[in-house]
């Protein structure tokens, strides 16, 4: 029972980062992200190519972050010019694109069989102890990043980006350069996201394509909004609550007998829309946020 | 000084927009624009702020050539606009509504946030104060920490005019100030475009209600059809009978 618990914390660690970074870039600059998960993806690959290799786990994180960012980039210049819509597109579309590399670079990412034996940190601590310390290295993840949106976030250049998001014809008429502030949140978030990309691949010790739908990109969206927009706590709690829900709908297979095993995915996912639209339905803001109109 | 434009022109698909519009606006007064609906103030406004992509014509502001110049950068040459309805950063407070329009924000710099906060603190002092000043000016010191989403009509274009004031403007293009407003705020407003123009800010205006104008500016620019029909004194400009011919319709 305490290792399942650790395990859905762990799980509920990674949701975390990628929803503050999702928060970052939406909530507070209003960069409409729809592939997270190709930044996700790119994270978990990247590190696990580099410890893979025989190169300490730890330059394998430093990996996953560049990479991510990295990758950002050139995505942000091509799309940030353009209005938001087009942004939500590239992004939906770069995702698709690094998980098709995946499956089809065989000879780097082994295709859609996948890479097994990431190496997991801590296991000299013994399986249990080895949990906890990976828990902890979660942990201090998101405290970190959580720390570094803030100060980000609190200082002249978060009061920038939040402009950029409420008016940004307003923001070029008093001299602003939207399209800077947006490459560096999009490329910051994107770095936060490979992060956990990496804490990701590392834990389950083992990455493959079919971990990196699109659907993981709107269960970030989905925590978000059920936290609140533009609140980090928000963040974290959705990000919780998410974890809750998946598992929790996990035990529902209980109480509905007669329900064959396919089936019960499709009910699990129906569950899962019917309890975001109550929620929304029932605190529009969620839990945590204060935003006024966009 | 001042912003000097040379024959500008300007074709949207067929309609001359601005047909070789010439204008001499001094930095130093408050000078008018006139004229009935379509006459091109609008265009020209976005012509001057380069939002609107001129087809012929030079237009320098100082020595400043802008010709080429996207809109951010002409607003920190000191040429800023205002908007007929107003734009506010809606989640933002009403004191950062105005800090962000400040110069030399040296906290932007993401290098400068995370490994020079001092440089940083020092330079928000000095831009709050500023904030302070201007929130007295235009006595929005009662909604001063309010989301800019929470104030009332009136407000917004006091909340709009600080913003312009604290980019440290040469040159403030405002894009009917009056339109919309109750005559105590009307007032309000029409003192404050004085004061700051005896502190040394120049004021172009484009503004329907012709009596508010006129006791304002010194000089007026009455255009129809795209091009420059009159200009001079305020007496003199409204009492032309080709603008008169142009408001009735009958030219």
């Amino acid at each position: 029972m305490l290792s399942y618990l650790v395990a859905l914390l762990i799980i509920a660690g990674i949701y975390a980062l990628l929803t503050i970074s999702l928060d970052l870039q939406y909530g507070f600059t209003g960069l409409v992200n729809f592939g997270q998960v190709g930044f996700f993806a790119v994270g978990a690959y990247g590190s696990a190519l580099v410890s893979l290799s025989g190169a300490p786990i730890a330059l394998g994180f430093v990996v996953a972050i560049l990479a991510a960012a990295v990758s950002a980039l050139p995505i942000g210049l091509l799309a940030l010019r353009l209005r938001e819509e087009y942004l939500a597109i590239i992004t939906l579309g770069y995702s698709e694109a690094v998980r098709l590399v995946i499956v089809n670079e065989t000879w780097l990412t082994n295709g859609s069989q996948g890479l097994t034996g990431v190496p997991r940190p801590f296991m000299q601590l013994g399986e249990g102890r080895a949990d906890l310390a990976y828990l902890a290295l979660v942990l201090a993840c998101n405290l970190a990043m959580v720390l570094l949106i803030r100060r980000l976030v609190g200082s002249p250049f978060g009061r920038l980006i939040q402009a950029v998001r409420d008016n940004e014809t307003a923001a070029i008429a008093l001299g602003k350069h939207p399209p800077a502030a947006k490459v560096k949140t999009l490329t910051i978030g994107a770095g936060i996201a490979g992060l956990a990309g990496a804490l990701y691949g590392h834990y389950i010790g083992f990455v493959s394509p079919d971990q990196f739908l699109p659907l993981v990109t709107f269960y970030i969206w989905m925590a978000m909004i059920l936290g609140g927009i533009g609140s980090l706590r928000g963040s974290l709690a959705g990000a919780a609550i998410l974890v809750l829900i998946l598992e929790g709908t996990r035990f529902i297979r209980d109480f509905l007998p007669g329900v064959a095993d396919v089936q019960m995915a499709s009910v699990r996912l129906a569950l899962v829309g019917l309890l975001l639209i109550g929620f929304v339905l029932h605190r529009p803001q969620g839990l945590f946020g204060s935003m006024a109109r966009r | 000084m001042s912003l000097m434009l040379h024959q500008v022109s300007k074709t949207w698909g067929g309609v001359r927009a601005l047909c070789d519009v010439s204008m001499d606006i001094s930095f130093s007064s408050i000078t008018g624009l006139i004229g009935p609906n379509g006459a091109g103030k609008s265009t020209l406004f976005g012509a001057i702020c380069g939002t609107v992509p001129i087809d012929q014509g030079t237009i320098r502001f100082g020595t400043q050539v802008l010709d080429g110049l996207d809109p951010a950068r002409r607003a920190r040459c000191g040429l800023l606009r205002s908007f007929q309805v107003p734009r506010p950063f809606d989640n933002l407070t009403v004191r950062a509504n105005l800090a962000v329009a400040a110069r030399h924000q040296v906290g932007e710099s993401l290098a400068n946030v995370l490994f020079r906060p001092a440089y940083v603190r020092h330079r928000e002092t000095e831009i709050s104060a500023q904030v302070e000043s201007v929130i007295a000016t235009l006595n929005l010191a009662a909604v001063a920490d309010r989301a800019a989403s929470q104030l009332s009509g009136g407000q917004l274009k006091l909340l709009e005019f600080g913003r312009l004031l604290m980019a440290d403007p040469k040159l403030l293009l405002l894009d009917e100030p009056f339109a919309g407003v109750n005559p105590v705020l009307a007032e309000q407003i029409a003192d404050c475009i004085r004061l700051l123009n005896s502190r040394g800010i120049g004021f172009f205006i484009i503004e329907h209600d012709l009596r508010a104008l006129s006791r304002l500016a010194s000089t007026l620019f009455a255009m129809d059809r795209g091009a420059v029909i009159a200009s001079g004194v305020p007496d003199d400009v409204l009492s032309n009978q080709q603008l008169r011919a142009a408001y009735v319709g009958a030219a």
